[in-house]
């Protein structure tokens, strides 16, 4: 009888662990894309702070970054398109406006920037 | 807790997409910036493999002050502090005076081989004394309005910039600039410095980077 209780006992918590395994590698590429996300918002952030200082070619790399941790991250399209537009690269940054609407579901501020972006290359056209 | 608060469930399918609204709304703060955005300007100095600033053909200047020499000189300085591109001086003789601007010919033979921005011109400086009223308030040591002599400085300079491998004047822009000093003794190097200054920051900024001042949204 009490061989049993151990037996029940064992297999509860074999059973149990073996859950907890599966639940973490069930898990485990959710726990790591929010660690991707997490660099990514420190990295957006940093840019953010960058660009305010004036450091736009930092601000460009960490942007950049933000999009490799986390391809979605409308917010770094954007602000990349900004620092872009700000270096004369219009048609990359109006491209990167385009990707940022999608992503965002047309934001207002990228929509605004977008248009702003556009009116400045049709401006260069009618010259 | 209170089971009254949640007995009406009828509540959530509210307030759940009003708190994700919320917090979607929270988490994006847009922040206002203006950024200087680079607009095509009227030269582009990417074309060119050099800039040769002349000294400029002077048909008046104040004695001892060789004015043709000098604003080649603060252009050259200028153009050396503010851009990334090899600028040299040269110095020429205008033996047929102002007409030298319009023979191309000898535009093309000064610079040699390649395409070069020639920045050349002409400048005509004089001294000139001049009565002022001035007010000066009741604690100053003359109060009330007084005439005050005072020493200007007029300045009209033509800005010509050619064309190398066409020897033709591919823009021009006059300048009449003027400045006083109620120094009388005061030197022409000064007023010469103030007034080149100014006509810098009216033309050779905008000219080769001409940049206009946009709002965009950053967002974090």
């Amino acid at each position: 009888m009490l061989d049993m209780g151990k037996n029940i006992c064992k297999n509860y918590f074999v059973k149990r662990i073996i859950t907890i395994l599966s639940i973490l590698i069930l898990f485990s590429p959710l726990l790591i894309s929010s660690d991707k996300k997490g660099d990514a918002e420190k990295n957006l952030k940093f840019g953010v702070m960058a660009s305010q200082k004036g450091l736009w070619k930092e601000a460009i790399y960490r942007w950049k970054r933000v999009i490799e941790l986390d391809p979605t991250n409308w917010k770094a399209y954007n602000n990349l398109a900004v620092a872009y537009e700000r270096e004369g690269m219009f048609n990359e940054a109006l491209n990167l406006y385009q990707i940022a609407l999608q992503y965002s579901n047309d934001n207002i501020y990228v929509k605004k920037n977008y248009q702003a972006c556009l009116s400045i290359i049709e401006r260069k056209e009618k010259k | 807790m209170n089971k009254k608060n949640f007995k009406n469930k009828r509540i959530f399918p509210i307030l759940i997409p009003l708190i994700s609204a919320f917090l979607l709304i929270s988490c994006t703060e847009p922040m206002k910036v203006k950024i200087e955005i680079p607009v095509e300007s009227a030269v582009k100095l990417s074309d060119f493999n050099e800039i040769i600033v002349t000294n400029f053909f002077v048909s008046e200047t104040p004695k001892e002050f060789p004015a043709g020499k000098e604003i080649a000189n603060f252009i050259v300085n200028d153009l050396r502090s503010s851009h990334s591109v090899n600028v040299s001086f040269k110095e020429i003789k205008f033996e047929n005076g102002d007409k030298v601007f319009g023979d191309s010919d000898f535009w093309k033979n000064i610079s040699g081989e390649g395409k070069n921005l020639i920045i050349t011109g002409t400048a005509n400086i004089k001294e000139e004394k001049r009565n002022v009223i001035m007010e000066s308030s009741a604690y100053t040591e003359y109060p009330g309005r007084r005439i005050v002599p005072m020493k200007f400085f007029v300045f009209n300079i033509k800005i010509f910039l050619i064309d190398s491998s066409t020897g033709s004047i591919i823009s021009s822009r006059s300048f009449k600039e003027e400045k006083g000093y109620d120094t009388p003794d005061t030197p022409i190097e000064k007023g010469f410095m103030d007034i080149m200054q100014r006509v810098a920051n009216k033309y050779f900024k905008d000219l080769f980077q001409k940049k206009i001042e946009e709002e965009r949204y950053i967002i974090y």
